[in-house]
């Protein structure tokens, strides 16, 4: 157990590491560097370069961008002068994760039980008629719902307030735009794992042994039922996030997504690579959690 | 089952078991002759043996809803694709005097605040999203299975570097690498290309896509060859003398195909859906070239006074990828054969 | 009113006139049709037939266990005095792993991956007795020491995948005796197992029988390994009993062309050694069942009478019935034994 987790976390690095590589180089294959765009002339840009450092060789940069980022570092923003990123990530991020959180937790809770209510209803009209909302909800681009959900209950009806997340009326429509999709998504995932599990030999062993059917279904088809879904969590945390930059832009929330957006259309280089990497960071902290998970709840997985 | 009374008759009646004495009936001569081989075989009526391809046609012109799906998807088609023929406006044509229009007979969509026709560009917006699955599918048929069948038939050292980059890719969610790319590629496309119609962003959306969308394919085909390459059928069809072609033709194709061509379909959602996502960030099409994505962005700080403006794209959108979704649902249950009852 | 008191017979099971069909979209699959027998108190019946034939249909009935499209569409199912057909689902989870208990063709997914070993055998005691979970899990290690486990405390702790298929059949042996069942319903219990285990699984199965007395189903393909095991045979074909009888009946005076061809696609070990004749052509269409006898196309016997009407049970014997138009014209059993007499 210990081996496996600690190749996973090795693993884990090694991808966070070209990843950071990665961003960096393709990054630095802008031509002109990010102070092109600006109307200055060549000597303020020059007094820029050097001021950022960019006037040094391109390996030189990346050994300083590692150093620094291993003290946390992630260098300073080009437009919010005197902040730097790390300063401004652990500003905005808590708001976006406060959200994401929110709507994964909202998302399990609803998306599971009503997995198993189609599996066990199968070819029923409860069944039908959860898989054609799931089947539709998992079409519908998170921004979709969410400006028809503006639109409807906080523009037309005015039940609810459009900007920002100061009150807890606030979070419903962001979290409802963000979890729908993915509980769309566990419901069809739990529903035919549900139903792939129900023509296991050990489940006709649990009946066999005289189980009642509450206790077929909740021990013994359930924990196996629910693998998929564990390993659908880190791909949620992905959707969620990247959900988090249009939902926050529509929301007017100030949160870690709308301000990348605004960093891209801004050009803060830095700000954009430092995002990035904290983004790719979590997702792997994600995923390699999702992984440890998966193989407590199956004893089969190899260590 | 019949009602409980009835069978309770039935059990008592039954329960002593009658049973008939050996050379006890009388038969006629004619009814103990042996029967001839035909009248033996007459009995057996062999259901109808339908190819793998006939047979996934017919399940999937028997699936509703995969026909409706494919049905709006030729429709939308028509729509994107001869719809602007027949239009008396250009996307970019700015009508003057009819700014900020509602629906009417001369706007079926309405106009926007330069007047430019909703239904236009609405139909521009859509042929982009088509163009990008089309062209999508074809990125992903063909890097996709070469890449993947390479990885699985020639394995060692090759197949573990592709691998490892696939789950790379993987890890790191699409838009976050298509955003780096689109930005890194950006200077450089409108050096090279100054006067593109799709814009540069749209062009690297383009690029990343055929650089991120073979992943899901190449994983597939690539164990779907592992699989074959070890499976007891394929060995045992080589054990019986079976011939490459039937090898090919027998487990091949059903097991692969089928899972080629699904696979590709799925892919044609999730690019279209990225791609509006991105437009409506801001970071795909740009004016005055409209795609679906960046209407919606277009009209969302006039959402409380023009909600039609929001309307239009946003339901074809939405329509776009539901029926794709469904179409591929449809196909997977028509190419599985593993999903047959 | 039981069926004992009816028969008079120490009868635990009495199955009459059972129809089972799967209502599938493509038409009604007729499974079982009109299957009737009866099993004694510790007698061990084989149930012998080939994939498609109805045996493993028609006692997944008799535990009520039919899965969706299936369904009983006639006949009765009486078992220790109680007509299963009618007991409410409560009833019949009392009945199941107490009274009548199951194993399975594949070990290797009979058992629930996640959950130990002592997890699901604990569970089974204590399910039918109230014992407290420490006198279950003694209860379990002796079941498993029973069966031929050994160090079965530290197995207890241990997941069905640390173990093989053969230990794993063990296992569900002990969990299936751990409530001592009146009735062990085997199916296709050493299919899926290597030879060598397979006899070790069987020899199991008859130290069991005679240690608890328990009566036993052992449904299989194989006519080799009810000679093992079995007092008495039933073969079916296309959801009806063939032929039916002591194994004695069956192997030496074997009446049915069904049968006989069964016995020939067996392996002997006789110093003439007779080639292997398989059984020409395939088994009927269940969605469409041809009138007359099932087995008529692939009989080399068939007379016209056979493809027109389904022949009757002939008594050929005691306790030997034949399903057998042939019967009409001749007295049953052919000169087979004398083949396999010295064999």
């Amino acid at each position: 157990m210990l081996k496996y987790v600690s190749i996973r976390v090795i693993s884990a690095v090694v991808t966070l590491f070209i990843v950071i590589t990665a961003t960096f180089f393709l990054m630095f294959l802008v031509p002109g560097g990010p102070f092109l765009s600006e109307r200055v002339n060549q000597q303020t840009i020059d007094l820029m370069n050097r001021k950022y450092g960019l006037d040094k060789p391109l390996y030189v940069q990346y050994g300083n961008y590692l150093k620094n980022m291993l003290k946390g570092d992630l260098g300073v923003s080009y437009k919010r002068r005197g902040y730097t990123i790390t300063e401004i990530i652990l500003e905005k991020f808590p708001v976006s994760a406060r959200m994401g959180g929110l709507a994964i937790l909202t998302a399990l809770i609803i998306s599971v039980p009503l997995g198993i209510l189609a599996a066990y209803k199968r070819n029923t009209p409860v069944d039908r008629v959860i898989m054609i909302i799931s089947t539709f909800g998992m079409s519908l681009p998170s921004f979709i719902i969410s400006v028809t959900l503006l639109y409807i209950l906080g523009m037309w009806l005015k039940v609810l307030p459009t900007i920002g997340l100061q009150t807890p009326q606030n979070y419903i429509m962001p979290v409802i735009a963000l979890a729908l999709n993915p509980t769309c998504y566990i419901i069809r995932l739990m529903r035919s794992s549900m139903l792939d599990i129900q023509g296991q030999d050990y489940l006709k062993t649990a009946r066999a042994k005289g189980l009642p059917e509450i206790l077929v279904l909740f021990k013994h088809a359930l924990k196996n039922a629910v693998i998929p879904v564990i390993t659908y969590l880190g791909p949620m945390t992905t959707a969620v996030l990247t959900g988090s930059f249009v939902i926050e832009k529509i929301f007017s929330i100030p949160g870690l997504g709308k301000y990348f957006i605004d960093s891209i259309s801004g050009r803060d280089y830095p700000m954009i690579m430092g995002t990035t990497i904290f983004f790719a960071a979590i997702l792997i902290a994600a995923n390699l959690i999702v992984d440890i998970l998966y193989s407590v709840m199956d004893p089969r997985i190899q260590y | 089952m019949k009602p409980i009374h009835e069978r309770e008759k039935l059990t008592g009646e039954l329960r002593i078991q009658k049973y008939t004495q050996p050379m006890s009936l009388m038969l006629n001569i004619e009814d103990i002759a042996p029967a001839t081989e035909d009248q033996k075989k007459s009995r057996v009526k062999m259901r109808e043996s339908t190819t793998y391809w006939q047979d996934a046609l017919k399940r999937f012109s028997q699936n509703k809803v995969a026909m409706v799906s494919f049905g709006i998807i030729v429709l939308i088609a028509i729509f994107a694709f001869l719809g602007p023929l027949a239009a008396p406006y250009t996307y970019e044509q700015q009508i003057r005097g009819s700014e900020r229009l509602f629906p009417c007979f001369a706007h079926p969509f309405g106009t926007d605040n330069l007047g430019r026709d909703i239904l236009v560009r609405t139909m521009t917006g859509t042929r982009i999203s088509l163009a990008i699955g089309i062209f999508c599918t074809l990125i992903v048929l063909v890097i996709g299975t070469l890449v993947g069948s390479a990885a699985g038939y020639l394995g060692g050292w090759l197949d573990n570097m592709i691998m490892r980059f696939c789950e790379i890719l993987y890890s790191v969610p699409d838009i976050l690498i298509i955003i780096i790319l689109q930005i890194s590629m950006k200077r450089f496309l409108d050096s090279a290309f100054p006067n593109m119609t799709l814009g540069s962003a749209m062009v690297s959306i383009f690029i990343a896509f055929a650089m991120l969308y073979w992943v899901n394919m190449a994983r597939m085909v690539r164990g779907q060859i592992l699989i074959l390459k070890q499976s007891e059928y394929v060995l045992a069809a080589k054990a019986l003398g079976a011939s490459g072609r039937r090898i090919i033709q027998k487990h091949l194709l059903p097991n692969a195909v089928g899972a080629i061509i699904v696979t590709a379909m799925y892919q044609i959602p999730v690019a279209i859906f990225t791609e509006s996502f991105l437009s409506f960030m801001g970071l795909g099409a740009s004016a005055p070239l409209a795609s679906l994505g960046s209407l919606a962005n277009d009209s969302l700080s006039g959402l409380a006074s023009y909600p039609y403006l929001m309307f239009f794209p946003a339901m074809l959108i939405l329509l776009i990828i539901y029926a794709f979704n469904q179409f591929g649902d449809g196909l997977r249950d028509a190419l599985d054969p593993r999903l047959k009852e | 009113m039981s069926a004992d008191a009816l028969d008079g017979r120490d009868h635990l099971l009495n199955i009459q006139n059972l129809h089972i069909s799967f209502f599938t979209p493509a038409g009604e699959v007729k499974a079982v049709n009109g299957v009737s027998y009866t099993l004694r108190k510790g007698e061990v019946l084989g149930i012998v037939g080939e994939s498609g034939s109805g045996k493993s249909v028609s006692v997944t009935a008799l535990m009520k266990l039919l899965a969706y499209p299936g369904r009983v569409v006639d006949g009765s199912i009486w078992f220790d005095g109680k007509d299963i057909l009618v007991q409410p689902s409560r009833e019949m989870q009392k009945i199941r792993g107490k009274d009548i208990s199951m194993i399975f063709q594949d070990p290797m997914t009979s058992l629930n991956p996640v959950y130990t070993i002592g997890n699901q055998l604990i569970e089974t005691i204590r399910r039918h007795s109230a014992m407290s979970n420490s006198a279950a899990r003694q209860r379990g290690i002796e079941m498993l020491s029973l069966v031929g486990i050994n160090n079965p405390a530290r197995r207890m702790r241990q997941y069905p995948h640390a173990l093989s298929g053969g230990m794993r059949q063990r296992v569900m042996i002990a969990m299936a005796l751990s409530c001592s069942p009146k009735l062990l319903i085997a199916d296709e219990p050493t299919t899926s197992l290597d030879v060598t285990i397979q006899a070790q699984i069987l020899a199991l199965m008859k130290k069991m029988r005679q240690e608890t007395g328990t009566a036993i189903m052992l449904i299989t393909h194989d006519l080799g390994i009810v000679t093992e095991l079995c007092d008495r045979v039933m073969i079916m074909y296309a959801g009806k009993i063939v032929e039916s009888g002591s194994v004695e009946d069956i192997y030496y005076r074997t009446s049915h062309p069904y049968t006989k061809g069964l016995l020939d696609c067996l392996p002997q070990n006789s110093e003439e050694r007779a080639p292997l004749r398989p059984i020409e052509g395939n088994p009927v269409d269940l969605l469409d069942l041809p009138k007359g006898c099932g087995f008529a196309s692939r009989c080399d016997k068939c007379m016209k009478i056979c493809l027109r009407e389904t022949p009757p049970d002939f008594l050929v014997g005691d306790g030997h019935v034949s399903s057998c138009w042939l019967h009409t014209v001749q007295n049953g059993q052919d000169g087979r034994g004398n083949h396999h007499g010295n064999g």
